[in-house]
This record gives structure tokens, sequence and C-alpha cells, in this order.
């Protein structure tokens, strides 16, 4: 090597440690870095980031144990016919542009949201008044229970009517405790503490969240200290983190399930008996005790066992091979040239599998997946690319199986899930779940359930609903998420919300 | 490389030529020697990997190293050695392939533009172009258009790469057309395609050759990064770059996987940068150490 190489290559050194040594200077602005980063600056649009992050309230809050609180509306409640709903909103509330919050405010911000917002596709909203300054009604077409938690979501988060007026809104105006500075695409989002907020004021000056796709390396940034809080971690990152002194991985189940789902428009999983096949050929045990580090529990429906909607009487499929490969040959699928691959009508069971890697572990699970499958005969192909892009794939039905982590509870009601995921207007659109299944009965059922205002009538719908969808299988379940987050001991006061609604940064002190 | 001597191949004799090469030579002979070795590990992974790559045994995951897994296990129990025994294989074809890809297109356009002057101009300029955009670029935007997969890789590699060679071949071309032996040929009434292949190209073949095993080291690490990028092999099939991506998150509890991955990759490069720059030399007339 001559010399001129060499010098060039200890200059790089050189330039990569001195980059290294830059950490964040201790100062009063906690940094958190998370897989996400959001697509729009108006939350309308895409209000899941904003609401996390404190910039926007709503109307409705949600607590621990995902019941909902009051928020900017301090009670609210429904008339006889069910029809109208009345919140009573909270007094002394202003925007961060000080404007004050009034119910005309609220109704114009919720009119925005219901014009920009798919969230509010099912809601049977037709008519929003403000009969005084503090009186919000809420009129429907047809009764909706799931009302009230709707107006927990981001999309319905209380913007400034100066900011609507903008149109595509770019600078987000809420009421949260922290005050929007700037966002960067798939960069970061920068947020300053608002002093006047009618709750707890933050007491860390702002916040700065990064947008690190890599688990590994946003665990790199947390202990280089350039990050205060990694969210969102794979158990090979956080079991390094456990015995490290400095800091901590906290578990907190969330409603959140691992699913496969299928394509049953065309394919091997258009046959229910594949389906149902594919469930008993997964070692779910396996996948959580392995991949998961024994982080979580095997699914057996939607909700997890401790939320109320769940069907309690449904258990996780069990471990049976055999009994997945005499579904198989029932079906008409066998290996009649002994290549080890399964076959019918001279084609071979070889299947795409498609995930993504912003959640780390479900890479690693696919391969387990593949290789469970492959002791049945079916191989698969895993196709692993980043989370819009297999979107996109999904939407287009350019899949077998989309494996995936389903989030249950955006929405603190079952309805948001149940329609978007298992009513026919669901699963045909684009959306997490496009498998393009739909059952006439789980419709009628889901359709029902949204008139009923009574919890448990409401519950033995949905009951039904779930036996339906895992005896038909358009989804196989295979875990219940328990979320890891790390922080560094800068850190006090984080806690994760079970819904993912907030990430309280509010309550956060650094030292 | 306007300095090159253009000796007729003809006029020394390979064999002779060989065993010198090895007296005088350890350092090309050791890069020749990795270089040997890991192609018989290619060829020969079903005989000499103590396991099935793909195998999993999910309760054997992790496991040291012992006398039944040389290097361990790694996160689904499947054995190290044999993943990186096996990881040589789609890295060696993608890279040889692409790499004589690259050698006849570039030796075709070289030819043609240094040796017709009618299309030197235009062929040229085809090159600039290709040579303007940066080669990691095409190569991810090409991978990216057309999916992972061999073949797509394969011209993924190959298309950015020939413009250089095509420059050198051309320069190498344009002073031999002028040589005596070329001009006598000529006066003894050859015909252009006869010059072209019996004269030209076994003379322009040297200083391609030293640039090519360079090439094939870049490759290397070029499959390598598109593996660790998700977009080259796809998992379960070992390949270094995607057997150095899994590894890297459990770099600090299984450090053997990436390591085994990468020790391959650096052997491999280190092999070919040393044979590449002994055979500069041996073609350098400024050296001292030409004569061997």
């Amino acid at each position: 090597m001559d010399k001129g190489k060499l010098k060039f290559i200890l200059l790089g050194l050189l330039l990569l440690i001195s980059l290294t040594s830059f950490t964040a200077a201790s100062s009063n602005i906690l940094n958190v870095g998370g897989p996400w980063s959001p697509k729009t600056t108006d939350p309308h649009i895409d209000g899941y980031s904003y609401q996390r992050l404190g910039i926007i309230d709503t109307l409705v809050d949600v607590d621990q144990d995902a019941a909902l609180i009051p928020g900017l509306a301090t009670n609210w409640q429904v008339s006889g016919d069910q029809l109208t709903w009345t919140f009573t909103l909270r007094d002394g509330v202003v925007f961060h542009d000080k404007t004050p919050f009034t119910a005309a405010a609220m109704k114009k911000s919720l009119e925005d949201s219901l014009v920009k917002s798919k969230t509010f596709a099912n809601v049977p909203i037709k008519e929003i008044k403000a009969p005084s300054d503090n009186i919000l009604e809420i009129v429907l077409s047809t009764p909706f229970s799931g009302l009230p938690a709707f107006m927990a979501k981001g999309e319905s988060g209380a913007l400034s009517p100066d900011c609507i007026d903008q149109g595509d809104i770019t600078r987000p105006i809420g009421t949260g405790p922290f005050i929007f500075e700037s966002f960067t695409p798939k960069e970061e989002i920068r947020t300053v503490k608002n002093p006047n907020y009618w709750g707890k004021v933050p007491s860390v000056d702002g916040v700065v969240y990064t947008s690190i796709p890599d688990a590994v390396t946003r665990s790199m940034m947390l202990q280089s200290g350039e990050i205060d809080i990694s969210l969102i971690n794979p158990p090979e990152v956080t079991e390094k983190f456990q015995s490290m002194a400095g800091f901590t991985v906290k578990d907190q189940p969330i409603h959140r399930v691992r699913i496969m789902a299928y394509n049953c428009e065309e394919g091997p999983f258009t046959d229910k008996l594949v389906r149902q096949a594919i469930n008993y050929a997964i070692d779910r045990q396996a996948l959580v005790t392995y991949v998961m580090e024994g982080v979580g529990s095997p699914a057996a429906s939607t909700f997890p066992p401790e939320f109320f909607w769940a069907n309690k009487d449904l258990q996780p499929f069990p471990y049976n091979p055999d009994q997945a490969k005499s579904l198989l040959t029932q079906a008409g699928w066998t290996d009649s040239n002994n290549d080890g691959i399964l076959d019918k009508n001279g084609e071979k069971f070889s299947i795409t599998l498609l995930t993504y890697p912003e959640r780390a572990e479900l890479p690693p699970m696919a391969e387990v997946i593949q290789d469970q499958l492959k002791k049945v005969g079916i191989e698969v192909e895993i196709v692993v690319v980043d989370v819009d892009s297999s979107n996109a794939r999904r939407n287009k039905g350019d899949f077998d199986i989309y494996l995936l982590g389903r989030g249950l509870l955006f929405t603190p009601d079952p309805d948001e899930v149940m329609m978007t995921d298992y009513h026919s207007s669901g699963t045909s659109g684009d959306g997490w779940c496009a498998y393009r299944w739909s059952n006439p009965e789980v419709d009628e059922l889901i359709e029902k359930a949204r008139g009923i205002i009574d919890p448990s009538a409401r519950k033995s719908l949905y009951d039904r609903v779930q036996e339906i969808v895992v005896d038909e299988a358009p989804v196989s379940y295979l875990n219940y998420y328990v979320n890891q987050d790390i922080y560094s001991d800068r850190v006090k006061g984080y806690r994760m919300h079970p819904t993912e609604l907030s990430y309280h940064l509010e309550e956060v002190s650094l030292s | 490389m306007s300095s090159t001597v253009y000796i007729p191949i003809s006029d020394q004799g390979f064999c002779a030529l060989g065993m010198r090469v090895l007296k005088k030579r350890p350092l090309l002979v050791f890069g020749l020697i990795i270089l040997i070795l890991m192609c018989l590990m290619a060829v020969f992974a079903p005989y000499i990997a103590p396991h099935d790559p793909y195998e999993q045994s999910l309760e054997n995951r992790f496991l040291p190293p012992s006398t039944e897994y040389p290097l361990g296990t790694d996160q689904f129990g499947r054995c190290v050695l044999s993943r990186a025994i096996y990881g040589s294989q789609p890295s060696l074809i993608i890279a040889v392939v692409s790499t004589i890809l690259v050698v006849i297109i570039g030796l075709l356009v070289g030819l043609c533009a240094g040796y017709y002057r009618r299309v030197d101009g235009l062929l040229m300029r085809i090159t600039d172009i290709m040579l303007a955009f940066p080669s990691m670029v095409v190569t991810l935007a090409l991978v990216g258009i057309m999916g992972p997969g061999v073949p797509s890789i394969i011209l993924a590699l190959a298309l950015p790469g020939w413009a250089k060679y095509a420059r050198v071949v051309r320069s190498s071309t344009m002073s031999i057309k002028n040589r005596g032996f070329v001009e006598s040929a000529r006066a003894l009434g050859a015909k252009n395609r006869y010059i072209l292949f019996r004269h030209i190209l076994p003379n322009v073949l040297a200083p391609v050759m030293e640039i090519a095993t360079l090439g094939l080291g870049s490759k290397i690490i070029m499959i390598a990064g598109l593996g660790f990028l998700g977009l080259g092999i796809q998992v379960p099939t070992p390949e270094w770059g995607n057997i150095l991506n899994q590894g890297l998150p459990l770099l600090y509890k299984a450090p053997l996987i990436a390591l085994s991955a990468g020790a391959l990759i650096m052997a491999f490069v280190l092999a070919t940068n040393l044979i590449g720059s002994e055979i500069r030399d041996l073609m350098d007339p400024m050296s001292d150490s030409v004569k061997i």
C-alpha cells in the first residue's frame, strides 16, 4: 500500500473518531429515538405522532387500563335516543397561539378532520353543533357506542382555527403540553414546552424526536448519549442493556398482536383448509421462547386476554404438524414427486412471506416460520422491505402471507379494529389487513354491535366474531406484545402507555 | 496505464514465467493460494461443511464453539461455520460472473473505440456517461427496480462497471495499433479482425487482468454491502453480506457470526488486492522489481 493511501485512511479514521465523540450536550432537552416517522405535519391526516408527543390534546383521554377519562372535555353523555352526544369542554384552555379553546373552535377542528381523515370513515356523524362556548354536541345518523373512544384518537385532536385556515397544515397548533417547533420528514420532530399548559407543565424545556428505523443504530445512539429514550427494542438489544449500568429496560404489555394475514384473493390461501392447516403448523410457543426470548405470550385471538373485549374461551392453536399435514392432504396438496415440497395439479406450494424490518423482531420471526412451514412441505420465500414499500405491496395483493404487528387500541374501543380488519368494507380496501376476506355473518354482527351501548351485550357479539374469524382463519394470531423501551438514568418518570396513545413526556424530568 | 510494457505473450512461455513468479513473488503466491482455497471451499462446500446451513434447531441456539459446532451456532441454532462456508458460493459466483461480464463489455467497447476512429467519439461519450454515475448508486437503483436475486445483482454490478475497462483498453489499443508488429501484420495483408484478436487483444489483456482482479475484491464488498442492506441474496440462503447483517445486532452476544463472514470477506479482498498489486508491479517498467 502506498503512503498516500495510508494517509487517507488514517485521516478517515481520525474523522470518524472525532465524529463519534460528539455527544449531545447535557441540556434540558429530551432526545427520544423511535422507529417511526410521520408522513405529514397535518395531525388531521395522520395524528398518532403529534398525539404521542403531546402537541395536540383530544376531548377524551385514556388511562393506564384503557378506560376513557376526561381530556379537553370534562364529561360527556348520550341522549335518550342515543343520537346526540354532548361534551362539556374544559374552561381556561388556550391554543399555543393564545386563541381560546371553545366549542366553536373544536367544531371547526373536528369538521376539518372529518374531511381529511380516514379514521372517521365508519363513524356516522351527521352534524356537529356548538350551542355555547363550552358545550359541544355531536349528532349521529345512527346510534354508535364507540363515539367517545373515537374522540380520543389523534386525528380528532383540537387544532387552532388559524391553523385549520392554512388548509394543508404545516405547523400544527394544538393545546398540548408541547409546542410544535419543526419537522424534517424521515428525520426529526422538535418541540418546546408549553408553559401555559392546562395540565401538568412539562419539566423538560423541549423534546427532539428522532426517527431511527434500525434498532441497533438506535441502541448505539442511546449508549453514546445522543438519545435518552429508545422506543420499541427487539430482545437481542434489550438483553444487552438489562445488565448494563446506567440504563433501564421497561416492559409494558401493549394492546398489539403479531399476526400473519393471508392473501385470500389469490394463491393457495384462498382455500380455508390450507389457512387452518398453517395454524397447526406454527409452533407459537417456540416463537415466543426463542425469537422473543420469552417476552410476550402465544395469541389466541385478536385481543389479549387481559383486555375486556377478548373472547376468553378461545385458546391458542397447539403445535401439531401432523394435523397440518392431514388438513393439507385433505385440501389436495400432496408431495407427488417426493422433493419435500407439496404440490397440487403440478404446481409447487411455494409462497411469499412479506414483512418489514422497522419492527426488528419480525424478520427473524419470519425465518423461524419459514423453517416451521418447510417441515410440513411448504416452501417460503421471505421478502423484507421497509414498512412503506411492504404496505404498498400488500395493498396491491403482491404477497401470500403478510407478517405484521397489529395495533388494536389506537381507538380505545374495539369497533375500529373490527371495522378495518374483519368487516368486508375494511378487508376489501387498503389497510393493514387488506386480505380480501369477508363473511356476511361477521359483517352483520359488527354492524349490530355499533348501536349497542351496553358493553356486555356488545361483547357477546364480538365474542362470536372472534370465534368465526379464528375458524375461518383469514389471519393467524401468533403472539401478544410486550413493548420494551430503554432509557438512560438521566430520564426520570418515564412511563409507557398500553394503548400507545401517548409517551407522557410532560411527566419526564432530566437529571 | 500508459507506462505499461507490451511484451508479445507468445515470446515468453507461460510455464517458465509461472515458475519464476513462484520463486520471486511470495506475496503473489500467497494471494493466489488464498484465492484458490476460497474457490475450492465454494465448490466443495457440501463436503467441507460440518452441517446443513439451513438446519434450524432452536433449542441449540447460541452454542459456544465445540467439536460439533466449530464456530458455535447462531440465533436459530444453525452452524456458523457451515453458513460461512456456504456463504462463499453466491458471493464468488456473482463476483466472477459479473467481472467476466464487465471485462467482455469493456474489451469490446475499448477495442472498437481504440481501433476504429469513427466510433471512438460515440463510444467514449457513452463511457463517460457511465463513469459519471457513482457505481454504488446505480447498483442500488438497479437492484431496487429489478428486485433482489442472483441475475439482477449480477446485472446491477456489471452495468456500471464496464466503463473503466473500456477506457483502459481503448488507450492501450491506440498505442499498440501503431507498433511495429501490428504494422508488419497489416503489411502482410492481415484483416482488421485478425489484427484485433490475434495481436492487440493478447497485449491489452495484462492491464485488464490487473484491474479485474482488484475489481473482483471490490465486487465481493459490493455484494456483501447489498446483502447487508437487505437487497442482496435473501435469507435464509447464506451469503457473507446477509450473515454480517444478521450477526451485527448479536455482536455482543455471539460475535463469531459476524466475525466469520467478516474474516472471509477480508481474506478474499486481501487476496485479490495482493494479486492485483503484484500484477501491477510486474507490468510497471519503472519498478525495480520488474525482473522476475
